[in-house]
């Protein structure tokens, strides 16, 4: 008889139990998810965490720009304690035709990219991925990616868009 | 004319027969001499003793006022006659054929009692008896007892005590002696039956207005738990679909769109959580209770069956005093 008591109470519990429900609001094209003003470049995510030896997917995000034609992103980042692997183009300027996309890594710290819209649209507008930057964590503690004041919006005539916000992400290797 | 004959021989026979009387044996009974008691007791010890003899037909008894006075005549004193022959002399002198005498003694607290029967033929002791009495209360029927066994009879006491005596042997070696089987009674009925379905102990305890409350909220209760536990299941269906139509869509526009029904979506499942969760602890806090109440309902049963000690006013002696009493059911 026992093991009918203990049918009994596990499907009760079973009845009964709540799973608690989650809003999953982690995407990176939801501006609620930045701490930055707009237009500005950030981080999606702009924490992340790892083991060291493990390598972490960034990506970098033009946030709310209206009309950008071109986008010059520069990135701080401590060389000491990460190995930038690969850079990638992003999907905001992904149209029929493909976009431009230039990076340059100093390996010691610095990375410039440089991307433009080359469709037939001339410009786009709104959030979207601009590169995405994997990496290799080399040391224990945080280190962190920051756009720098020198990073640019461009539109269509080569005219500056102001730039308000300027991200700023941590990685953390445990 | 032969059968008027039978008849006659037989009714002469008969007459015979019925007209023959037994013959009773006439005795003379002395005042028993007292020894440390009262001479009024011995006298009626003595006159209780002679009318049993004759309300017995043990034998034909001299009255006591013939007898003496035919001691003082004769010039004799009762109390220098001690001897049996003397005795037997005095039966002579009165024409009997036993004299008894004999004596009472009061000595550590209880009563002895001899008495001889003197034979006037043989002048020597016929019979001699000796009883060892507690108290004077019985002294009337230990006169009777003795005046039966005088003459070697049992006495109507004695053949009744004998009788019951032999009467509750027999019931003793008849019966046989049947264990009773006590099954101990369950002490807590109603606090079982709580637990397992509220209101029910009250119920069965004769609580019903109680009982059918208690069971009627936790029904209440628990529909109502369902209904916050389904709604609970649904809106936790829906947040799964909008967290996947949220990480999906490409649209910004409906990101945020998205967004504010998921937020929406999760602030409903957690108040229908809280509210099922508020209405489970209600209905544990009714069932605790009416637990609690069935267990006192039982402990109040159980002291009902207790000696029930009270605080009562005695009329008789005008006092309060402690009274217990004990129910035997």
């Amino acid at each position: 008889m026992r093991w009918i008591n203990l049918v009994f109470i596990s499907s009760l519990f079973t009845f009964l139990s709540c799973e608690i429900g989650e809003a999953k609001l982690d995407s990176c094209l939801d501006i609620a998810n930045y701490t930055i003003d707009t237009p500005g470049i950030g981080f999606c995510p702009e924490l992340v965490s790892g083991s060291v030896g493990d390598d972490i997917d960034i990506q970098i995000y033009a946030l709310e720009v209206p009309d950008v034609a071109g986008i010059h992103a520069q990135i701080q980042y401590d060389a000491s304690k990460v190995d930038i692997i690969s850079i990638s183009s992003g999907d905001f300027f992904e149209r029929s035709q493909m976009p431009i996309f230039i990076f340059d890594d100093n390996n010691e710290g610095l990375i410039d990219i440089y991307t433009f819209f080359m469709s037939n649209e001339m410009t786009t507008q709104g959030i979207g991925e601009i590169a995405e930057i994997e990496v290799t964590l080399k040391s224990y503690g945080e280190s962190e990616f920051i756009i720098t004041t020198k990073s640019e919006f461009l539109d269509y005539n080569d005219v500056e868009i102001p730039i308000k916000g300027f991200g700023r992400g941590i990685v953390n290797a445990k | 004319m032969k059968c008027l004959g039978f008849i006659l021989t037989l009714f002469f026979h008969f007459n015979i027969l019925f007209s023959q009387s037994v013959e009773l044996p006439q005795v003379g009974v002395l005042d028993f001499e007292p020894r440390g008691i009262p001479t009024s007791l011995s006298q009626r010890f003595t006159e209780d003793f002679r009318n049993e003899l004759e309300k017995a037909n043990l034998a034909q008894v001299i009255d006591r006022g013939t007898l003496l006075s035919t001691l003082e005549d004769r010039g004799y004193e009762r109390t220098n006659c001690t001897t049996d022959h003397c005795e037997a002399l005095i039966g002579k002198l009165l024409d009997v054929k036993f004299i008894i005498s004999g004596s009472i003694e009061y000595s550590d607290s209880v009563y002895v009692i001899d008495m001889n029967m003197v034979s006037v033929n043989t002048g020597s002791i016929e019979k001699s008896k000796t009883m060892v009495v507690g108290n004077n209360q019985n002294l009337k029927d230990d006169s009777e007892t003795l005046a039966w066994n005088a003459f070697d009879l049992k006495s109507p006491q004695q053949i009744a005590a004998i009788e019951e005596r032999e009467r509750i042997a027999r019931i003793a070696s008849r019966e046989e002696v049947v264990p009773v089987e006590i099954k101990a009674q369950f002490k807590w009925p109603s606090a079982l039956r709580s637990t397992l379905v509220p209101g029910w102990g009250q119920l069965y305890s004769d609580h019903r207005r109680l009982g059918w409350s208690l069971m009627g909220s936790e029904l209440a209760l628990g529909g109502l738990a369902l209904i916050f536990y389904k709604s609970y299941e649904y809106q936790l269906k829906d947040l799964d679909l909008y967290n996947r139509m949220y990480a999906s869509t490409t649209d910004q526009n409906k990101v945020k769109e998205f967004r504010e029904i998921i937020l929406k979506a999760e602030k409903d499942h957690i108040r229908h959580i809280d509210n099922f969760t508020y209405t489970l602890f209600a209905m544990g806090s009714i069932w605790a209770l009416n637990i609690v109440h069935a267990v006192i309902v039982d402990l109040d049963r159980e002291v009902s069956k207790m000696p029930q000690l009270d605080i009562v006013y005695n009329k008789s002696t005008n006092q309060p005093q402690l009274s217990l009493s004990i129910a035997l059911d």
